[in-house]
């Protein structure tokens, strides 16, 4: 690598390396059923912004399981989940 | 800013920052605790499974299977305090689960390497603790339809009559979408199935049966029977992603599958109704559509440095 940086462990090994671009999280929750969930994150403005989501315990064929839909909004600062039928954890990550 | 520190890369993105918590790597699985569902090859390969931890925090899961094979989380689970199952789907094969988290835990001894800590102390970045490295990550959409045809050939209308390895062919999942990506050598995936579509194949089949004067094209003289048979074999889907050498595809497996049948009979004399019957059995998923069909998001890392 010509520029960035790299961190090893004691046995040598590589345990960071900024040529791999790492995301972090920003947050970790979880979203009941029917309901919905804004939050805003000021120093998210400019930035990439991925959100993740998973079912907390879907049913497999009994009933329809509607997932929650993630909406970004004011330049990614504000995260906005509501629409589904049963709980999910919601994850966001930046970079 | 005004204190602590923030990375950033040539892009300006945020690579190691005081105000967010990085993922950091806790345990690792290579086989499940449960297994819920097992097809034994049919329907293209169906196993769905728990792996159960025990952590602190919610995990964050991600998985590495062989190159070819299809895999996805389909759920997390708190079983009791501090203890979570992750539930995922495959064609068959086991995953190999690798749980993040956000708190970095440190085996005594390993005294050097980089913390960083927000303005509560809490340590967002160490070194040491196995930082989560992304490599890549994709938006995928799901094929509009799990399989390319569903053919009724050879299905039996009564009683949903063709058993499950006669009637798993004609649900075989043979679609995907692929998105071409620079892959590791051992790639890590974070993907949640969110995605699901039922498809069904419905065969039907009248007979009439004459109890009293078979007069031909003209009909029965006195007694007769009408039958009539119906049978819905269906198949559930859920979205899964499969790998190969730079390119990702997303694709659908089987999750669940079945059929359930109706049977009706109607008995008249010389053109007069007396009396009818009727039954049905099987069993039958909630609906005959597809749902969560938005993009979705993979993350890819190197399950190498986990190992």
């Amino acid at each position: 690598m010509s520029y960035g940086f790299r961190m090893w462990g004691a046995d040598s090994s590589i345990e960071y390396d900024s040529g791999s671009v790492t995301w972090n999280q920003v947050d970790f929750y979880s979203v009941s059923a029917g309901s919905s969930d804004t939050r805003t994150f000021s120093s998210l403005s400019g930035k990439e912004v991925k959100v993740g989501m998973f079912f907390i315990d879907p049913p497999l064929t009994t009933r329809k399981a509607i997932s929650h839909t993630a909406t970004l909004s004011n330049s990614n600062t504000t995260i906005s989940i509501s629409g589904g039928s049963e709980d999910m954890y919601i994850l966001v990550l930046m970079r | 800013m005004s204190y602590g520190l923030e990375a950033t890369n040539s892009s300006g993105q945020v690579l190691i920052s005081d105000e967010f918590k990085n993922l950091h790597f806790k345990q690792k699985k290579t086989s499940p605790d449960y297994t819920d569902r097992n097809s034994n090859g049919l329907f293209g390969g169906v196993k769905l499974m728990r792996y159960r931890f025990s952590l602190s925090e919610t995990p964050v899961p991600f998985f590495h299977v062989p190159s070819g094979n299809s895999c996805a989380i389909t759920a997390v689970r708190s079983v009791s305090s501090g203890v979570w199952d992750v539930e995922v789907l495959t064609d068959g094969v086991n995953p190999e689960i690798y749980i993040f988290a956000t708190a970095a835990v440190v085996s005594s001894g390993d005294s050097y390497g980089v913390q960083v800590f927000n303005s509560s102390n809490q340590v967002t970045f160490d070194s040491r603790a196995a930082p989560l490295l992304v490599t890549g990550l994709l938006s995928v959409a799901q094929p509009s339809q799990p399989s390319s045809s569903y053919s009724a050939s050879g299905l039996v209308a009564g009683n949903c009559g063709t058993s499950s390895s006669g009637y798993s062919g004609a649900f075989t999942p043979d679609t995907s979408s692929n998105y071409s990506t620079s892959l590791p050598t051992k790639p890590l995936f974070f993907f949640t199935s969110n995605a699901q579509a039922e498809r069904e194949i419905h065969v039907s089949l009248t007979e009439d049966v004459c109890d009293g004067i078979d007069l031909g094209k003209l009909g029965c003289a006195g007694a007769y029977r009408e039958y009539q048979y119906d049978s819905y074999y269906w198949a559930f889907y859920r979205n899964t992603i499969a790998w190969s050498s730079g390119s990702v595809g997303s694709n659908w497996c089987v999750a669940d599958w079945g059929c359930n049948w109706t049977y009706y009979v109607d008995s008249a004399f010389v053109g007069i109704g007396t009396g009818s019957t009727s039954s049905s059995g099987g069993n039958w998923p909630y609906s005959n559509e597809t749902i969560n069909t938005f993009n979705n998001t993979v993350i890819i890392g190197d399950a190498s440095f986990y190992d």
